[in-house]
């Protein structure tokens, strides 16, 4: 009995340990990442000289976490940092994201705030910083001219400094999905949505670090940016615009993974410098473009100077740009995505300046302006010789057609065409550079068009057979002794075998018909 | 005869009048019988305009006061009849015999036998009777009895009177119409010669009170030849002379005064006008001379000069003026363009003549003997390069003093005027200098050391420009207690501020200078080439700068006169400023280009004549036989329907807009000229100019400081093309970088190639870049070439020097030699 006792209370025993152990073993439930809140820490300095005391600081803070409540809620759970620190003393341009190293703790953003006068009214400004990448953002600023409106204007300045996290998920050719933090959560009004349609994210490869107590390195992919096209739910279904082929490749020899941080337009100058590749020489006098997703209208920025590097001013674009820097306006040099004013920091960019691509390109121009010449001539001519046929001149109409046969003929233009075309793939193909790009066999494609169409000789050959035709009738009757028939014009339309030598009705080329991919520069219409 | 047909008109038109009831029936009769009366009388002269319309006529008045109006009678006058001598004379031959003369009375045949019939006087001419023939009637001819005749009114008389009449009121038009006639129908009739004489001198009087001088002496002076001593000639045209002498006076147009004095003279010699005239020229130039004698040197020398040139043969002053010149030989230049701010920077042509007289070059020119030190005048004694040309040690010459006299020139003038031109608000800013140092070390006095950022194929290049002293202000010049700011250098002759004109000192250390050495040198500018080309054959200025292409010929045939050339061809273009939007636009160039016809308007405005080499048009940015003309390049046509096309295609291109640019140019002839042709012929093909005359150098400091424009016309020599290129396509290429003149190119292709340019570190492919620029100007066009004219300059004989053949206009002056001279009255 007593054994059994033993051994049952044992069992039992047993049995309330296995139960403790599992009980302990259990892992707490994990929010998922589209209901996770952001734990906001904001560093609120206000300079003196905006003349608003400690009351009228609370006030503000106050007033500022109810809009905050109203207009954003749950997404957000903002707690507002009394203490001072370099936080608060340090120009905004100056923190660095070791500055923020103890403040991250306990929050997913820190925000660095200022409140400084402006005139009459106030300047605000603010950065962030994401503890989990230690990303610093851009520095934004407003302005706030009417001193009742500051709450206002503060959530304003918080609305664009703020920087929505994601998990980047699955992509497929140029698009991703990425599921974005606190996005499932619902917020107080729309504007306080942590992600719609058309944000930028900027795409981050997380490297864990090796061994327990290791860094994660986390590496910014340079020039590639992911936009929202459509959202369904916590996932947004992004486009990939990258300078990169395939950004957000896994093949790499360490694990990684992505994460992307939401990205707005800033307010300061984007610094660009172009240098060539291999001997870094400035790519001066190229002409930037800009323009806004892959169909936009490309506007001119200006042009780089002698070292090199333009500024974009401030304001220039309020979304994602794609740049475009080319050489002798027409071949592009390197084509990428930019979020302008997204850091004051010149960045470097290295082209290939394909300086034979563009010496070709070069050359037919200059041919295509020689054919465009030639055919407003040769329209010329046409003319002429209809008003002689209509007077039945001969003689003028042979001495016309004696002078367009000292025009250069199409056979002289195809021919340096296709010589230079056959140089420049013999030049590329010992080179390895390439020569013949997609725009230079464009315009290549374009001048041969103008060359074909325009430079027929069938209209002159027309009226050549006509002359002929007179000669052969005129000196016909005297061999046989008869009256001399009259001389018989060109055959008219009736004759299905030698048109009438009509002009045309458009003789000069029309670049809106000239099948050409890109409209080449410089074609003239008439 | 008058008075009996009137009145038998009337007779019948009051019979008439009497017949008809009808009042209107009286007027249209009377009306009638006016017609016909007047028909009647038209036939008879009248009094007034007529007479000079109407045939000619003589009026007798016989002794009842009837007058007749008959044909001109001859002899013209008759000869004058005597009565009472007649009655005398007939007595005498009622008793007389025949009276044979003493030599016989057998007559040759055909002549009048000498035998006196009684009855004859062989002194009696005078007819006592006229045969008349009447203007009208139906019997015309009488005889009448000279007695019977009262007075007798020949028609050249009536005519004279007439212009007497025309004279009273002041229609000497008409006036001298009758004495014309007069004088067509009998030049020798008496008292025409007084009545044209005092035509002549009321025509003149008249002109000369309503201000028409030049006429009114003319008329006067023909009067004075005809007859001198008419009364009151010689007051009236003292007083006029008189006037236009105090006129040119006062204006200081004393060589026109004296003219006008001397024709004085000659009509109306002795006169009081002409003494007190004179002696109040030569009162002025002894004034003049007075107050030579208290100055000195320079001032001495001008006061004498004009003392000269109000009275050139004031007894003394030639020999003072020709003692005085010898102190400070003076010459005196015409130019195109007088420099503004003077400095030591060359922003514009007339600094750059300027510059060279007032500041030493670190490097005369870029060639070994500069280099290693062995050419005058220059601050370089040795320059060596190391680390592959990026590294440049300099010696300068210690024994060049700045004018002031502070201290020699050294190291720290040369390093600031290098580091001057990197900073932005420096006058002496140059962009690709400022990419292309990296600092500057003076190891001591007369030592320093360049680095530049990368090697540059010729460096000397760089330093070929003017150095101004370190311790001079933004403006290059020094304060100083008594003068203000002074303006400091080191060259053979320092700069004097003067107003109107540039005037430069010879430096008073200056060793070489003997005798007759130029010691001043005073520029100035005229309005125009043709006054430029007037002083010089005055004698105004000894010295012209630009020479017009049509007057070389003409002024080289001239024995007092020597005509040089520049050595180098000017080249002229249209500079085009790609900042405005539709000048980027290629069709629009090329149209621009085609609407030029540049062999006409060089051979027919410019030249006069057909073009031979070195004058020639235009193909590139480069002149003709540089390095830099690519031989391959076609010349660009002028056609302008096809130019017209072109700027429609532009236009359409740019939305339809009419294009509107503004042209802009310096003030030289062949601007001047070329010019207004230039923008007619692009307004016929569509392209609406505006030009705008600027004065070279103004234009020339605004371009180069990067300010915008459309069109600008430049002349300018290029002696360098790879260091030229950029300067050349682009005004600005040297700009301050907030200019934006980079962008102001209008072809990026040719930007790229300029830009790449600068970077070329050796020759061979600095050259080839060149050629490729040019080759590809021709379709690019971000400038349209015109043409390249060698410049002229001239001179007059008494200055000894120039070459026939220089770079520069200044080149060796300092050892010119001039000869005092003034000008002097041709009589």
């Amino acid at each position: 009995m007593v054994r059994t006792r033993l051994l049952v209370g044992t069992i039992l025993m047993l049995m309330a340990a296995a139960a403790s152990t599992t009980a302990a073993e259990k892992p707490a439930p994990v929010t998922p990442i589209d209901r996770q809140p952001y734990a906001i820490k904001a560093y609120l300095a206000i300079d003196p000289d905006a003349r608003i005391d400690t009351q009228g600081r609370a006030v503000l803070v106050r007033r500022w976490a109810k809009l905050v409540d109203r207009f954003v809620g749950a997404p957000w759970d903002l707690s507002i940092v009394a203490e001072e620190g370099p936080l608060t003393t340090l120009p905004l341009d100056a923190l660095l994201p070791a500055t923020f190293d103890d403040a991250s703790e306990g929050g997913d953003k820190v925000w660095a705030l200022r409140i400084v006068g402006e005139g009459s009214g106030l300047a605000l400004s603010g950065r962030e910083f994401d503890t989990a990448t230690g990303r610093l953002g851009p520095i934004h600023r407003r302005s706030a001219p009417y001193r009742p409106d500051l709450p206002r204007d503060l959530l304003e300045l918080a609305l664009e400094v703020f920087a929505p996290s994601a998990v980047v998920g699955e992509s497929f050719a140029k698009h991703v999905s990425i599921t974005v933090r606190g996005a499932s959560l619902e917020t107080a009004s729309p504007i306080g949505r942590v992600v719609k349609p058309g944000s930028v994210f900027q795409p981050l490869r997380m490297i864990p670090g090796k061994g327990k107590g290791g860094k994660t390195l986390v590496l910014e992919i340079p020039f590639s940016y992911l936009q929202v096209e459509t959202l369904e739910g916590p996932v947004a279904r992004c486009t990939i615009s990258s300078i990169y082929p395939n950004p957000l490749t896994k093949q790499m020899v360490q694990a990684s993974s992505f994460v992307a941080l939401g990205l707005s337009p800033g307010k300061s100058p984007t610094h660009l410098r172009f240098v060539s590749k291999g001997d870094k020489v400035p790519a001066a006098g190229y002409v930037l473009t800009a323009r806004t997703g892959a169909e936009g209208i490309p506007r001119e920025v200006g042009m780089t100077d002698r070292d090199g590097r333009i500024v974009v001013p401030a304001g220039f674009a309020d979304s994602l740009v794609i740049l475009r820097l080319l050489a002798g306006n027409v071949e592009p040099m390197v084509e990428f995505p930019a979020m302008l004013g997204e850091s004051s920091r010149e960045r470097t960019i290295t082209i290939d300046p394909k300086p034979q691509t563009v010496a070709f390109e070069t050359q037919l121009d200059s041919i295509r302006d020689t054919v465009i010449d030639l055919v407003a001539i040769r329209a010329r001519f046409e003319a002429r010789l209809k008003a002689r046929l209509e007077g039945e001149d001969w003689t003028a109409i042979d001495a016309i057609l004696k002078e367009v046969s000292e025009l250069p003929a199409k056979a002289t233009f195809t021919e340096q065409l296709a010589k230079m075309k056959d140089e420049a793939a013999h030049l590329q193909a010992k080179s390895k550079v390439p020569i013949l790009t997609k725009t230079a066999q464009a315009e290549f494609s374009d001048v041969q068009n103008l060359v074909d169409r325009y430079l027929d000789d069938e209209t002159f050959n027309a009226y050549r057979d006509a002359v002929d035709r007179y000669r052969r009738e005129a000196a016909a009757p005297k061999k046989a002794g008869a009256a001399p028939p009259a001389p018989s014009k060109p055959a008219s339309a009736a004759t299905a075998k030698t048109p009438a030598p009509q002009a045309p009705a458009s003789s000069v080329p029309d670049p809106a018909k000239t099948p050409a991919k890109t409209p080449p520069a410089g074609s003239i219409a008439f | 005869m008058k008075a009996s047909a009137l009145d038998q008109l009337q007779a019948k038109a009051s019979s008439l009048c009497q017949r008809l009831s009808s009042g209107r029936w009286l007027v249209m009769i009377l009306v009638a019988a006016t017609f016909v009366s007047e028909d009647a009388f038209s036939q008879q002269p009248q009094q007034g305009a007529d007479l000079l319309r109407s045939s000619p006529f003589d009026r007798i008045t016989l002794i009842d006061n009837t007058v007749v109006n008959v044909e001109p009678l001859s002899p013209r006058p008759l000869p004058a009849y005597d009565p009472a001598k007649e009655k005398k004379s007939r007595a005498k031959a009622s008793g007389k015999k025949a009276e044979i003369p003493e030599e016989g009375n057998i007559g040759l045949p055909g002549e009048k036998s000498k035998v006196v019939m009684p009855g004859e006087d062989a002194d009696e001419k005078v007819p006592n009777e006229l045969v008349i023939h009447l203007l009208e009637g139906e019997v015309r001819d009488y005889k009448v009895k000279r007695t019977n005749i009262k007075n007798i009114e020949y028609f050249e008389d009536m005519l004279l009177a007439e212009g007497d009449r025309y004279l009273v009121a002041h229609d000497y038009a008409r006036a001298f119409e009758c004495y014309l006639r007069v004088q067509s129908r009998n030049p020798r009739w008496q008292g025409l010669a007084q009545h044209v004489n005092r035509a002549l001198f009321a025509e003149g009087s008249k002109a000369l009170l309503d201000g028409e001088g030049e006429r009114g002496l003319r008329l006067l002076g023909e009067l004075s030849i005809r007859q001198p001593d008419f009364p009151g000639l010689a007051d009236r045209l003292a007083t006029a002379y008189g006037s236009r002498i105090d006129r040119a006076f006062e204006l200081g147009l004393y060589a026109r005064g004296r003219k006008i004095l001397h024709d004085l003279s000659k009509v109306a010699p002795g006169h009081d006008v002409v003494k007190d005239e004179r002696d109040r020229f030569i009162n002025k130039a002894k004034e003049k001379v007075a107050s030579a004698e208290k100055s000195e040197g320079a001032e001495r020398l001008d006061r004498l000069t004009e003392a000269l040139r109000v009275w050139p043969e004031l007894e003394g002053a030639s020999a003072l003026y020709a003692e005085a010149f010898k102190s400070v030989p003076t010459l005196d230049v015409a130019v195109r363009d007088l420099p503004k701010k003077v400095g030591p920077w060359v922003r514009s042509p007339a600094d750059e003549r300027v510059s060279r007289l007032l500041f030493l070059p670190i490097l005369a020119r870029d060639d070994e003997d500069a280099i290693e030190g062995k050419v005058p005048g220059q601050l370089c004694q040795g320059l060596e390069t190391a680390d592959l040309g990026r590294r440049l040690t300099l010696r300068v010459r210690s024994d060049v003093p700045w004018s002031d006299g502070s201290r020699p020139v050294s190291a720290i003038d040369v390093a600031r005027a290098l580091t001057d031109r990197i900073e932005p608000t420096s006058a002496l800013y140059n962009a690709r200098w400022a990419d292309l140092l990296d600092r500057v070390d003076t190891a001591d006095q007369n030592r320093l050391e360049i680095r530049l950022t990368r090697p540059f194929l010729r460096p000397g290049l760089w330093l070929l420009g003017p150095v101004g002293p370190a311790h001079a202000g933004f403006d290059g010049r020094v304060a100083t207690l008594e003068q203000g700011r002074v303006l400091v250098g080191d060259g053979a002759f320092r700069w004097v501020d003067a107003s109107g004109r540039a005037e430069l000192r010879a430096a008073r250390d200056s060793g070489t200078r003997t005798g007759n050495n130029i010691k001043r040198i005073r520029e100035v500018s005229l309005p125009s080439a043709k006054a430029t080309v007037g002083a010089l054959l005055r004698g105004e200025v000894s010295l012209v700068e630009h020479i017009a292409p049509d007057r070389v010929a003409t002024l080289a045939s001239d024995p007092e006169l020597k005509v040089g050339r520049y050595a180098r061809p000017r080249l002229h273009w249209i500079a085009i400023d790609g900042r405005n939007p539709s000048l980027r636009n290629r069709a629009l160039r090329r149209g621009i280009s085609y609407a030029i016809d540049r062999k006409t308007l060089l051979e027919e405005t410019l030249l006069r004549h057909s073009a031979e080499n070195p004058d020639r048009v235009s193909d590139g940015p480069f002149p003709f036989d540089s390095y830099g003309n690519a031989p391959d390049v076609k010349p660009l046509a002028y056609d302008p329907l096809l130019a017209r096309m072109l700027v429609a295609a532009a236009q359409k291109e740019l939305g339809g807009q009419p294009i509107k640019l503004t042209f802009q140019y310096p003030a030289i002839p062949e601007a001047q000229a070329v010019v207004p042709k230039i923008a007619e012929a692009l307004r016929l093909v569509g392209v609406d100019v505006t030009p705008t005359e600027r004065p070279e150098s103004d234009l020339e400091m605004e371009l180069r400081a990067g300010k915008p424009f459309d069109l600008a016309y430049r002349a300018l020599r290029c002696t360098e093309p790879v260091m030229d290129a950029g300067p050349l396509i682009c005004p600005g290429y040297d700009a301050k970088p907030d200019a934006g003149t980079i962008g102001s190119v209008a072809s990026p292709r040719i930007l790229q190639l300029l830009l790449s340019l600068e970077r070329a570190s050796e020759f061979p492919s600095a050259k080839g870049i060149v050629l490729q620029i040019d080759r590809e100007c021709r379709d690019e066009l971000p400038i349209v070439p015109l043409w390249q004219l060698v410049d002229h300059y001239a001179w007059r004989t008494r200055l000894k020097g120039p070459a026939e053949v220089a770079e520069n206009l200044y080149d060796g002056i300092e050892t010119w030699e001039i000869e005092p001279w003034f000008a002097r009255d041709s009589w």
